[in-house]
């Protein structure tokens, strides 16, 4: 069943518009029930072995999908607060089963939630320990010394800390997604003047609950209005299986570390220090001008929680000769998963990537 | 004259509502207001839920059931226990099932590839699926 397209609705009569309405209505009562009665759509299924599990920290690799693949294996680095799912949502929708039929070798660094335990953990547990870490067993594992890192928002910031801080190697290519540099454009930052204690729970941790609300903070009506416009697509399947995979991905969000979350909030929100100078990790000084390896950085036009402007610094800044930043239409999520991403992003990405990757 | 049609109606409804209140939200989320009316929020229901979980934990201790800190702590053991035994345990038999295949696959244009362009500009169409972040 599919919905008539405008100009047929003129020429429409309002008997067979309101057979066609009627029909609708109909089938959103039964799929309606269905929607209500089966559990969402499963997500990352796409077969991986678990190479190493460290308390909130996981790393998998992707069994290869080709008979030959590149020299250079491409590690993921997931946003803190979500799960890897959103690149392997499922089948032909997955970034990871599209990189691995061309011929990639793919490694995920994914999080569980972190425990009352680990609320000590910040950014240099995140950029000078998992990270190392993960790269060495990928080389450990690969029999490759070259890595190819790819992170996503936060994630961009944790690889770009780190490629800032190892400028001697191993990596070979830096992709970021949507990283915002310039925290001062960044709609969320602009409300940094409350105290991070306030959002910390007892167990040390900013529980998901106040992550979701706060990255709806900008965008209120959004959630309301996506309900109404899932009732009113609740006939077409495509539309709420979509849904589906990006509602489960939203509510699967992550606690975040308290002293990571105050670190972030001190050093980003506050002082802007990733891109004004004087960040700190580890007692060294970051400087994006370290960047030297190759730099793609794919932006996303209509991103309302790191608009352009927020990441365009980061292309600017870095010494890299070979840079590249591309941006493409879409938001924040949009960019990489979904049918415009299938369309758009992905292809770009196989194309950078490629002759980089041997 | 063509009747109006109501559900086109509804549904750019939904869509001035939603760019209404975001819009509205967008320009006032620096004020300091709204700052201290997060800041007077986020410390009730954090007090609320200090005082949830105190009330919680004495209810447990009379009953003589583990408090959520005992068994987080718990759990916290058992995973630590599961990643020394990861480490311990022989490398996943997942790669000797299926050998990795030859590192020799190359672009299909060998060159140098050329810069990328971006896509064509196309309006932004309003609504579509709520994005969530990540």
């Amino acid at each position: 069943m599919s919905r008539p397209h405008d100009s047929k609705i003129v020429e429409m009569s309002l008997t067979d518009r309101l057979r066609s309405e009627l029909g609708m209505m109909v089938q959103r009562g039964l799929k309606g029930l269905e929607y209500l009665s089966t559990p969402p759509p499963a997500v990352g299924l796409t077969p991986k072995t678990l190479i190493h599990r460290r308390g909130t920290l996981c790393l998998y690799h992707y069994h290869a999908t080709s008979e030959e693949i590149y020299r250079v294996p491409l590690l993921f680095v997931m946003a803190t607060t979500s799960k890897a799912a959103i690149f392997d949502l499922t089948k032909g929708q997955s970034l990871i089963e599209f990189l691995l039929a061309k011929g990639y070798d793919v490694y995920v660094m994914d999080w569980n939630a972190p425990s009352r335990e680990e609320a000590h953990l910040k950014l240099e547990h995140y950029v000078l320990d998992f990270i190392p870490d993960c790269i060495r067993r990928v080389q450990q594992d690969s029999g490759v010394d070259d890595v190819t890192l790819i992170g996503y928002c936060m994630g961009g910031v944790l690889s770009a800390l780190y490629a800032a801080l190892h400028p001697g190697g191993p990596l070979k290519n830096l992709v970021c997604f949507t990283t915002p540099i310039d925290w001062t454009k960044m709609p969320l930052a602009k409300q940094c003047h409350f105290k991070a204690e306030r959002l910390i729970d007892a167990a040390g941790l900013v529980p998901p609950e106040t992550i979701i609300r706060a990255i709806e903070l900008h965008r209120p009506a959004g959630r309301i209005a996506g309900q109404a416009r899932l009732w009113d697509n609740m006939w077409n399947d495509d539309y709420v299986r979509g849904y589906r995979m990006m509602a489960r991905f939203n509510d699967e969000t992550l606690p975040l570390p308290g002293e990571y979350f105050r670190q972030v909030h001190q050093e980003f929100g506050l002082k802007n220090s990733l891109y004004e100078g004087g960040l700190r990790i580890g007692g060294q000084e970051v400087d994006l001008k370290n960047i030297r390896t190759s730099l793609l950085h794919i932006i996303a036009q209509y991103d309302s929680l790191v608009p352009p402007d927020c990441a365009q610094p980061l292309v600017a800044r870095v010494g890299s000769p070979d840079k590249e930043e591309l941006m493409l239409p879409g938001g924040h999520v949009s960019l990489v998963a979904g049918p415009a991403a299938v369309k758009r992003m992905w292809p770009k990405l196989d194309h950078w990537l490629g002759g980089r990757s041997v | 004259m063509a009747l109006p049609d109501p559900f086109k109606l509804y549904r750019e409804a939904i869509t001035r509502f939603e760019n209404g209140i975001n819009a509205l939200a967008a320009r006032n989320i620096d004020s300091k207001e709204l700052g201290s009316v997060i800041d007077q929020y986020s410390r009730v229901t954090l007090g609320l839920q200090h005082l949830s979980q105190t009330s919680l934990e004495r209810l447990h201790k009379r009953m003589g059931l583990p408090s959520r800190a005992e068994v987080d702590a718990l759990a916290a053991s058992l995973r630590r226990v599961e990643d020394k035994l990861d480490q311990l345990l022989p490398a996943p038999t997942g790669t000797a099932i299926a050998p990795q295949p030859p590192r020799t696959r190359r672009p299909l244009a060998q060159a140098r590839p050329a810069p990328l362009k971006p896509a064509p500009k196309r309006k932004r169409k309003a609504g579509g699926v709520n994005e969530p972040a990540a």
